[in-house]
């Protein structure tokens, strides 16, 4: 049964991308998820903040403010399960979820959070925007997502959160962010981060990352050299 | 009064200041970001450590990096792969150092000088810059790199696709090759061993095959600075400079002063460059010095930055256009076998083709290859093509690689070979580096945005394109790959240039045929943004170094009455003797 679902969730569904109005019509539907009231703001405008003045004047500053922690953990770790799932409940929920451990089970949301709110210094909280963004888009697709988590991303099977990036790959202000998104969740998947201490700068344990990609695991050198070809150690 | 001020320790400025610097001249070179001066300490082999883009050491940002890094706009969905610090992004590079396709010049007449971007030759030839040329792989020095296993099986896909071996360091012919590499050759212990007590200079010297060239090579332990394996400039050029008065009769050792970021370029009532003001990041103290002359090498970005933020003239608009940067892409194969490719120097393989560009055949640790395979312009496989159908030539999938297909393609990093793209794109005035106005200015002033039209470009580059993922994906398949995928990526900003363009035309350029400025006297350019177009698709590394060089000489001739040295001297190697004396004389 299990298996079952999961195939019929991973099926693309139709999306008409940058289609703005019809965000916005879904968007004003939102009104019962107090939580999230400002983020229609956010979703109608579709526009990634460049700015601060340009992030207040939309409301996603004030958008920013209303996303409380345990919802933007619940928002990243809906990402993590998109990009690298795993046997964890978020990756159940979206119906693509596998044996061994994947980006919730690593724990590197508090990772990827710092690292979006410390590359755009200029925006408060921008991880918190990136969460209203995924969460506004998320109800876009789907405006009543079951499930019991508190993002509505989080909630969306791995075909509507497809369809979430295909809003964002298809509207021009939201590129840069739905392209780098991704590559983003994967390193921090892939790496040591999970075990890395950065006071120390060693590691902690063991990285999962590395029994997921069945890396060797660091090392000052290799038995590797195989010599030249065609013996020929330099040219004129 | 200095005689020489150089912006930027990259690539390019250091080469500038070590040959400045053995002519015997006052040179102070000014790195905005940190010094690296003790790689052992400084460097770890740890992705997380390295290259978190917000906090790793190779970011772009300051020496502090409790502070955040510095901000650039992006107008698109793209990466930036750049880095501050002393060496520039020499300290990650791999290594390779090709020379520029020679259809790129103007003394090139063979049957297929239809095929590159005529409208923005250099200006001058080919055989000009083979003695430059020449002098840099004698002096870091270059040679052919030895192979490991995924350079093995590449250059047996190579074969598989009909191609020869080439035999010259030029570019003559569509072939493959082992690369020529700024890696020191293994010796003694080095890649025929993991035992770190055995890795230990002097019982190994050379590359030690690690794999972790992207996180910084500090290989072997122990080995005197200037014998370091992968020749990143903060190991060759700089501690050269840095000693200049040790090793050359006429030298002068060079002032280096890092964590100083140059906010303005000052000029005098004729437009004639006199000064430098920079900024120190621990303090916020402003300093400015005069010079004779001054020379621009903080890279494609941050040099038009740097010209604009200053109020230098821009009469025909060039400054900060005709961005070429490879219009990457990447394809990579699972093998029902193992190609270690997290094992052995990054990158030791590729094949031209000239007037198209070039496939490299490269490895990288799990965590950024996890990410690269996640960065595509084309959607997700099975769900969206995000408007780009088709253009798999074969190819089991094309887009970002997220889920369940990720998670395969990793699942084991040592079965994937990975082949890089790089194009032979055109200049083209549409890409363009700009002073940001959405984004608030930082403590040195208005931030760049950088605005690639990806989906826009030449018919030629895109063509150019097409036709290197066909090749690699047929590549691919003679191997006998089980699942072949495309990335097709957005604005992979890994090897850009010309952006400050040296050209034959006043028109659509900014530097003459000496890299000097065409309407700023005694102000030079000797970074990447300084090449008149994309070479050709090779890495760029090289050709900048050489073009750096022969920019010293003309700066000697010019303003201090100097001789020319490439050709009447021999050149000193900076894994000579005499050098690795100097260094630990000075403690370097």
């Amino acid at each position: 049964m299990k298996n079952a679902a999961a195939k019929k969730k991973d099926r693309p569904i139709s999306v008409k991308t940058g289609a703005i109005d019809d965000c916005e019509s879904a968007a004003r539907r939102m009104s019962r998820r107090g939580f999230l009231g400002n983020i229609a703001m956010v979703t109608a405008a579709l526009t990634l903040a460049r700015a601060t003045d340009f992030l207040t004047s939309r409301g996603w500053v004030q958008a920013a403010e209303v996303v409380t922690t345990d919802l933007l953990h619940d928002t990243f770790n809906g990402l993590l399960a998109f990009i690298v799932p795993g046997p964890d409940d978020y990756s159940v929920a979206q119906g693509v979820s596998t044996v061994e451990p994947g980006g919730v089970d690593e724990g590197v949301a508090d990772i990827l959070i710092a690292t979006l709110d410390e590359t755009t210094p200029f925006v408060p909280q921008f991880s918190a925007t990136v969460a209203g963004i995924l969460n506004g888009i998320a109800l876009v697709v789907n405006p009543s997502p079951p499930g019991t988590f508190l993002s509505p991303f989080a909630c969306l099977s791995f075909a509507e959160k497809a369809a979430v990036f295909q809003i964002m790959d298809g509207t021009e202000p939201l590129k840069p962010l739905a392209g780098v998104l991704p590559p983003f969740v994967a390193f921090f998947c892939y790496s040591e981060a999970a075990v890395f201490d950065p006071v120390t700068r060693s590691l902690t344990g063991h990285p999962i990352a590395w029994d997921l990609s069945s890396y060797q695991g660091v090392s000052d050198g290799r038995n590797e050299f195989l010599g030249y070809f065609e013996n020929r150690r330099r040219v004129r | 009064m200095r005689d020489v001020i150089i912006v930027g320790a990259g690539g390019g400025g250091a080469v500038i200041a070590k040959e400045l610097a053995s002519r015997g001249l006052d040179v102070l070179l000014l790195e905005a970001g940190p010094r690296f001066a003790a790689p052992e300490r400084d460097w770890t082999h740890f992705e997380s450590d390295a290259n978190n883009p917000a906090s790793g050491y190779f970011r772009f940002g300051p020496a502090d990096r409790s502070r955040p890094p510095w901000v650039r706009e992006l107008a698109q969905s793209s990466l930036l792969v750049q880095l501050s610090g002393v060496g520039g992004t020499t300290n990650h590079y791999q290594g390779n150092s090709p020379r520029a396709a020679p259809g790129v010049f103007t003394d090139y007449n063979g049957a297929d000088w239809n095929a590159y971007d005529r409208d923005h030759l250099f200006p001058f030839g080919y055989r000009e810059l083979l003695p430059y040329y020449a002098w840099v792989e004698h002096t870091l020095p270059i040679e052919t790199a030895p192979m490991g296993l995924k350079e093995q099986i590449f250059f047996q896909g190579a074969q598989n696709l009909g191609l020869p071996v080439e035999r010259t360091k030029d570019i003559t012919r569509a072939a493959f090759r082992p690369q020529e590499n700024a890696i020191l050759q293994p010796r003694g212990n080095a890649g025929r061993t993991g035992d770190p007590h055995r890795l230990v200079f002097p019982l190994a010297e050379g590359c030690t095959f690690c794999g972790h060239c992207s996180q910084g090579c500090f290989q072997p332990l122990r080995a005197p600075i200037n014998l370091k394996a992968k020749r990143s400039t903060s190991v060759s050029y700089i501690p050269m400079a840095l000693t200049a008065d040790l090793w050359s009769r006429t030298g002068r050792a060079i002032t280096l002063i890092s964590d100083a970021f140059a906010t303005g370029i000052g000029t005098d009532a004729q437009s004639i460059a006199r000064s430098v003001t920079w900024r120190i990041g621990a303090t916020g103290e402003i300093f400015s010095e005069e010079a004779h002359a001054i020379v621009l090498c903080c890279g494609t970005v941050e040099t038009p930055r740097l010209w604009l933020n200053s109020g230098l003239p821009n009469p025909n608009g060039w400054v900060g256009r005709g961005l070429t940067d490879h219009f990457v892409d990447a394809i990579t194969g699972v093998m029902p076998f193992d190609t270690a490719s997290t094992r052995g120097p990054g990158c030791g393989g590729r094949i031209d083709f000239p007037g198209v560009g070039m496939l490299e055949v490269v490895g990288e640790t799990p965590g950024l290859r996890a990410a690269l395979s996640a960065f595509s312009d084309a959607g997700i496989p099975g769900f969206y093509d995000n408007g780009l159908p088709g253009g798999g030539y074969g190819a089991d999938s094309v887009g970002r690689l997220i889920g369940r297909d990720l998670k395969e393609a990793m699942s084991n990093v040592d079965r994937l070979l990975n082949i890089d793209v790089f194009t032979d794109d055109d200049v083209e005035a549409q890409n363009q580096v700009t002073l940001s106005s959405s984004y608030p200015p930082d403590e040195h002033g208005p931030v760049p945005r950088i605005e690639i039209h990806q989906r826009n470009r030449s018919a030629r580059t895109i063509a150019n394109r097409e036709f290197l993922v066909e090749k690699a994906v047929l590549l691919l398949r003679s191997l006998g790959a089980s699942k072949v995928h495309r990335i097709n990526k957005p604005p992979f900003v890994i090897h850009s240039h010309s952006t400050m363009r040296m050209g034959l035309g006043a028109d659509d350029s900014v530097l003459d045929e000496n890299a000097e400025a065409r309407w700023v006297p005694r102000l030079f350019v000797a970074d990447n943004s300084a090449l008149a177009n994309g070479i050709g698709g090779p890495n760029p590394t090289l050709t900048t170094q050489a073009l750096a060089t022969r920019t010293a000489e003309k700066i000697f001739q010019l303003y201090f009455s100097g001789n020319p040295w490439v050709g009447n001297e021999a050149p000193v190697s900076s894994i000579d003797p005499a050098v690795t004396q100097a260094v630990i004389t000075r403690g370097v």
